[in-house]
């Protein structure tokens, strides 16, 4: 394979009559690498904004009185506490290098820690 | 300093010391599996003669090696010997019965230093001491290696981490079978680390003659405690063991001090120089009593300052002994929390000798009976104070 | 990572799980040894570990001497001497201690006027006179859920309500109260103020709690900022 091929495909493909006859070339190998990046390691969603804008939705109501919120404020805290832990957990498992196996989502690190043990053939 | 020199040969400080201990740490090793001489750590010359064009350049080179350290080591040992007679003479005792113990209290005595680091000052040890050990040849004539990792490297260290994962390996067939059973591994009977740690790295260096780096020391503890943490590891008690030492030693936990009888018959317990940042407190504590306190002729009143009085007391209270003891102390040095912290440690020993040891464990949970070693931490260089910074400013 | 793969070929097989590269950790300035265990000082705490029969496991493991402010005396609270240290200036303690001391001292008689001037005996019931208890309720009517922290999105910074734990909420309340006595007018004494600041936040009410309540209002007016948080 050379690179300029793969530079100038498209235009290759521009200058040909007849575009049936363009042959396939298999330019790069067509498999997956055994390799995922690292961008997507962070969730997009923030952690408690649901439980935190019901509870600011109580404040608005009862004029800021914590008294009358208990129940939102207790939903929010737990959620925050729950958070603040898997965080740290996460923290730590990529710091000691740990896979949690049977889990659905993989982080990019586990990934490529697996297809570097187990490649594609 | 030209007859002194002469005089000990071997009086080198430690600086030089370490300077040497480089230049032949190449050669140092013995251990395991390759070690084809006798038990003794020092260089065996193979007995056998060896047709001189048969070996390989590697055994040339440590044979050189080798005559070289145990030419270099002898002349220690003679040198040694000399100096310690020498110092005997001056020091006007016979030189037969002088000992490495007189060795090191006349060499304070000629040479006292005013070095802070105890391992700066100078000292006069047996060679074998000061000079690591070498290992042995770890390849035959031909320059075959003898180890199957000799090319690690270091093959003591992995074949450590080899034994690990093979254990491991064997482990998790072990548990696959139990559980192929439907049997569970014993609950009951998984290790714990409590009381005993790891070997350092130091004392793993010494086991297996080679220097390792703190990653490598990381990657040795990071193997073995998975083996500890292992459902079935209880199998592999003695493997674990050999890596493992006791926290404290549990003779040091308690050793109360002995209890002593005034002539009305009053049991008493003196604990002297009890330390406390600067300040040392002699303390007695006198059983049975009605609670009286002494702190140099005055009573309690001797610290106005609260936290210092409840300090005093912490160790009666934690004990329930405030009016079954009586108590003289007498505390010089240091300021007034460093006094009450003496103070306190002197009481809580005496105390000990009181008092059942299942309370004495208490007190030693409570921390009652460990010596603070904290002092104050100095300034720094290049900072305002121990930690505080200067403000930053970019010019 | 050349380790990595080193240990790989020796075959260091793991089973659960992938080798690790542990971290080389900061420096500690500890003097004890890392495997010293912080002292468990309160009788109770101790006869808890003797129930639950956790001490057998402290057997062989070394404890770290109490502090100099650590005592088993009924008089001793962990939330109180953390607010001595929060509210000492140049290590002055003593003074520090003596402060609040008095500010105790003040709480209880203002408390106790106040109770026998009563003469509904449930009201009277209802009034607390201990300024320990006072002082916790206080710092935990005080507590925020919330802070606000900067963060820069598209080369402006937004201030962002962000939820907080328990021990940054409390060190939160405690050092508003300080600030709050420091800023207090000349003719007042530090222990006046903060005894009647105290007793008005445990009603609910005064400087902090108005401070608390600011925090959450603001942090309600930037809750649409809450998704640009990093976590």
């Amino acid at each position: 394979m050379r690179l300029s091929n793969v530079l100038h495909y498209r235009d290759m493909r521009r200058y040909t009559k007849n575009p049936l006859e363009v042959r396939f070339e298999e330019l790069l190998p067509l498999k997956l690498k055994n390799k995922v990046s690292g961008k997507g390691d962070r969730s997009k969603e923030r952690a408690c904004v649901h439980e935190m804008s019901i509870m600011f939705a109580c404040f608005k109501k009862n004029e800021f009185d914590q008294s009358r919120c208990s129940n939102e404020i207790n939903l929010f805290q737990v959620c925050a506490n729950k958070h603040h832990i898997e965080k740290f957990k996460r923290k730590q498992n990529i710091r000691e290098g740990n896979i949690s196996l049977g889990k659905d989502n993989l982080t990019p690190r586990e990934i490529n820690y697996l297809l570097k043990k187990h490649p594609n053939p | 300093m030209m007859l002194m020199q002469r005089l000990f040969p071997n009086l080198v400080t430690n600086k030089l010391c370490s300077a040497k201990i480089l230049t032949n740490f190449v050669l140092r090793c013995t251990y395991g599996l390759n070690n084809v001489g006798s038990d003794d750590p020092g260089v065996e010359i193979p007995e056998k003669k060896i047709v001189e064009e048969k070996t390989s350049l590697a055994m040339r080179a440590y044979l050189q090696r080798a005559t070289q350290y145990n030419s270099f080591m002898d002349q220690q040992i003679h040198e040694y010997k000399i100096g310690k007679r020498h110092l005997a003479n001056m020091m006007g005792v016979d030189p037969e019965t002088f000992t490495q113990k007189d060795i090191d209290a006349a060499i304070g005595y000629l040479f006292p230093s005013g070095l802070y680091d105890p391992k700066a000052r100078p000292l006069m040890r047996p060679p074998s001491e000061v000079f690591p050990p070498k290992k042995d040849a770890e390849f035959d004539e031909s320059g075959r290696p003898f180890h199957v990792f000799f090319y690690t490297g270091k093959p003591n260290f992995y074949s450590i981490l080899h034994n690990i994962a093979t254990k491991l390996v064997e482990l998790n067939k072990f548990e696959d079978s139990l559980r192929k059973n439907n049997i569970l591994p014993d609950a009951d009977k998984k290790l714990t680390s409590f009381g005993s740690q790891w070997l350092s790295k130091e004392d793993l260096e010494k086991k297996t003659v080679e220097r390792l780096s703190d990653h490598e020391y990381k990657h040795f503890v990071v193997a073995i405690e998975r083996l500890l943490n292992h459902a079935c590891a209880y199998k592999l008690t003695e493997f674990i063991s050999e890596y493992q030492k006791p926290m404290i030693s549990t003779k040091s936990i308690v050793e109360s001090s002995p209890v002593l009888y005034t002539k009305d018959g009053r049991a008493y317990v003196t604990v002297k120089d009890c330390p406390r940042k600067d300040a040392r407190a002699d303390v007695t504590v006198y059983y049975p009593g009605t609670g009286k306190l002494s702190i140099n002729g005055k009573g309690i009143e001797f610290f106005d300052y609260i936290q210092a009085r409840e300090q005093i007391l912490f160790p009666l209270l934690f004990t329930d002994m405030i009016d079954k003891v009586d108590i003289e102390a007498t505390v010089s040095g240091g300021g007034v929390s460093g006094k009450a912290g003496a103070i306190r440690f002197g009481i809580s020993w005496c105390l000990c000798s009181f008092v059942d040891p299942e309370v004495v464990e208490r007190m030693r949970i409570a921390g009652l009976l460990q010596k603070d070693y904290r002092r104050r931490e100095r300034k720094k260089p290049g900072q305002a104070r121990a930690r505080r910074k200067f403000t930053w400013k970019k010019r | 990572m050349a380790l990595f793969v080193k240990h790989l070929r020796l075959g260091l097989i793991v089973k659960h799980g992938f080798h690790p590269l542990p971290q080389l950790t900061a420096a500690k300035y500890s003097v004890y040894p890392p495997h010293y265990v912080e002292p468990v000082f309160k009788k109770q705490d101790i006869d808890k570990l003797q129930e639950s029969g956790e001490i057998e496991n402290y057997k062989l493991v070394p404890f770290k001497a109490a502090r100099s402010n650590d005592t088993c005396s009924v008089f001793h609270d962990p939330l109180v001497s953390k607010f001595i240290n929060y509210m000492l200036k140049k290590g002055q303690k003593k003074i520090a201690r003596q402060v609040l001391e008095n500010t105790f001292e003040k709480i209880k008689r203002l408390q106790l006027a106040k109770y026998n001037r009563e003469t509904d005996p449930e009201r009277k019931a209802s009034i607390i006179i201990d300024p320990v208890i006072i002082f916790k309720k206080a710092v935990s009517n005080c507590k925020p859920l919330l802070k606000l922290t900067a963060v820069k999105r598209g080369g402006s910074y937004y201030q962002v309500p962000v939820p907080i734990t328990d021990k940054e909420s409390t060190f939160y309340a405690m050092r508003w109260f300080v600030h709050c006595g420091r800023e207090k007018d000349k003719a007042v004494s530090f222990a006046d103020f903060m005894a009647s600041e105290l007793i008005n936040a445990s009603n609910n009410d005064g400087r902090v709690f108005k401070k608390k309540l600011d925090l959450h209002k603001l942090c309600e007016a930037n809750r649409a900022y809450a998704h640009y948080r990093w976590s």
